[in-house]
């Protein structure tokens, strides 16, 4: 989209759209480009999640934002739940459609179960081509390209060989996929690891990806957890002055990427989170103007 | 090699399996994954099961936990994983002393259900078929995510009095049901609109209700039915008037 008062081409801003939001966001005039929804809050077959949906289709683009293919799972996602996502995906018709670079199926007493969360993967070859298989698949049956987002996590696996850049990289290459940039996310694993200078690092982090392989970009905010001295990316708080200060460096190297405003928990008001997503396109306009 | 990282790193986490050669980081790390885990546990249960939630208080999250310890989750959807959680109530020695507990749960888990089952788009209009069909070629359409439950308990009674926090009403109630143990109710479950409801079917017209909704044609439903205790019009008034059956449709 171009600001009416420039020749700026700006990234369109989106916000999460949660439960309590709703109400204000079927109402409201603000300026929002498109919404993310998260795929797994919209299974149900009928009633009024699916009144809903049709109802935030109509109001806006959606972004749908899946939390459970575990994409790096060496044991495979049962078609069951493909098809589920894919009847959504077919429904939705999402302008962006992604997931994480994490494993959530696996294989426990015979049984198949789900994880309900985002694990982390070893960045080596051998998860390189489970999550590459697994993108291929869900490329093939969704027919759309998809987005895979770079992970928080609080343990390090054993076993990596490669860089997380190059892991993620390759695997764009790979599978033709795109990334998610979270640069919370980031700063999350950053802090958590006790690096140096967090913002340092996470920046030559961004420098190490390609600037042809991202897609979108998530902005949020954590909680420290004061008893075991470590970041949550938990998505209760405004974006922190960190992020913020990274957004305008992924802006200056990626470009009018589409960019999101997380926000998961104790949740603000609807103008609250509007007044987050406005911020996030004065920094564009101004960053993207002088680029 | 990541395969075994990953099973490992599940039963962890979803087993509480502890490994000894976790450093302190990743002891640490695998304790948020573990109480996020058991939070969305917890979450998705109370959403499915607010009666069982408020009858138990305290005790339902720690019967939360011990249903994750039990039972693994082989579902993605949060929504679903309330399915086994009657069957585990039931087997639970130290809920015992509330044997109504575990079809309550069931009661709930089809109430939950019906709020998002697939829409059932008929009229009653479609009741003209009749005149020109031959019933095994009809099938009646039911509400959304409609189910009969059965149970030795009056549950919708029980389910009233615990959601008004009336301890002495429930109190009362249980005293008087020592002398009905053989008593079975019958209710349904089903939506209307977006809002799910539950009833207590007359006894006369269960036959009818069980049969017509565990059969694929209306012609194989009553032919099922061997000694029918009530006309098929009482069954089709009530059902109407309930909400109960939206219409009918040719059998492909």
């Amino acid at each position: 989209m171009r600001n009416a008062h420039s020749k700026v081409k700006l990234p369109l801003i989106g916000v999460g759209l949660r439960h309590v939001h709703y109400r204000e966001a079927l109402a409201s005039v603000s300026n929002i480009d498109f919404v993310e929804i998260h795929a797994e809050n919209f299974f149900a077959e009928g009633g009024i999640t699916q009144v809903l949906l049709e109802d935030i289709k109509d109001k806006y683009r959606i972004s749908l934002h899946a939390t459970s293919m575990g994409l790096g799972s060496a044991h495979e996602m049962p078609e069951k739940h493909l098809e589920k996502l894919k009847s959504l995906v077919n429904n939705v018709k999402p302008i962006l459609l992604s997931d994480h670079a994490c494993f959530s199926w696996g294989q426990l007493e015979d049984l198949t179960v789900h994880a309900g969360d985002l694990l982390p993967v070893p960045f080596n070859e051998e998860s390189l081509t489970a999550m590459a298989v697994n993108v291929d698949r869900v490329q093939t049956a969704f027919n759309q390209q998809i987005l895979v987002e770079n992970l928080s996590a609080y343990i390090t696996p054993v076993g990596s060989t490669m860089s997380e850049t190059e892991f993620l990289s390759s695997l764009c290459q790979k599978s033709n996929c795109k990334l998610l940039l979270d640069l919370n996310n980031l700063m999350v694993n950053a802090t958590n690891e006790n690096v140096e200078h967090p913002l340092d690092f996470v920046i030559s982090w961004l420098a190490n990806i390609p600037t042809n392989l991202v897609g979108e970009i998530h902005l949020a905010g954590c909680s420290p957890i004061g008893e075991l001295g470590i970041m949550i990316d938990d998505h209760a708080q405004p974006v922190s002055n960190e992020v913020w200060q990274l957004y305008r460096y992924a802006l200056k190297r990626f470009g009018a990427i589409p960019t999101l405003i997380e926000w998961d928990l104790d949740l603000p008001s609807w103008d609250e989170l509007v007044e987050q997503a406005d911020r996030a396109r004065e920094i564009a306009s101004e960053v993207l103007s002088h680029a | 090699m990541l395969k075994q990282y990953q099973s490992s790193l599940l039963s962890q986490i979803l087993q509480s399996r502890q490994d000894f050669k976790a450093s302190d980081h990743e002891q640490t790390g695998i304790a948020i994954y573990r109480n996020n885990y058991l939070a969305s546990v917890k979450r998705s249960l109370a959403n499915s099961f607010p009666a069982i939630k408020l009858l138990l208080q305290d005790n339902f999250d720690v019967a939360a936990s011990h249903f994750t310890e039990k039972v693994l989750r082989t579902n993605a959807d949060w929504a679903e994983i309330g399915e086994q959680f009657p069957h585990y109530l039931a087997q639970e020695a130290a809920l015992r002393q509330l044997p109504y507990l575990s079809d309550l749960a069931v009661m709930e888990m089809a109430l939950f259900s019906a709020e998002r089952a697939s829409d059932n788009i008929s009229s009653l209009a479609s009741l003209a078929l009749l005149e020109h069909h031959a019933i095994d070629t009809l099938s009646p359409i039911f509400a959304p995510g409609f189910t009969i439950i059965s149970s030795n308990y009056p549950l919708l009674e029980i389910r009233t009095h615990i959601i008004n926090n009336d301890d002495e009403a429930l109190n009362v109630l249980l005293t008087e049901l020592t002398d009905k143990k053989d008593k079975v109710y019958h209710f349904a479950v089903y939506r209307i609109d977006l809002q799910s409801h539950s009833l207590l079917l007359p006894e006369e017209l269960v036959a009818y209700y069980q049969q017509l909704l565990s059969h694929d044609t209306l012609d194989d439903g009553l032919s099922a039915i061997q000694t029918p205790t009530a006309d098929l019009s009482d069954w089709l008034k009530h059902a109407i008037e309930h909400h109960i059956l939206l219409g009918i449709a040719t059998v492909s």
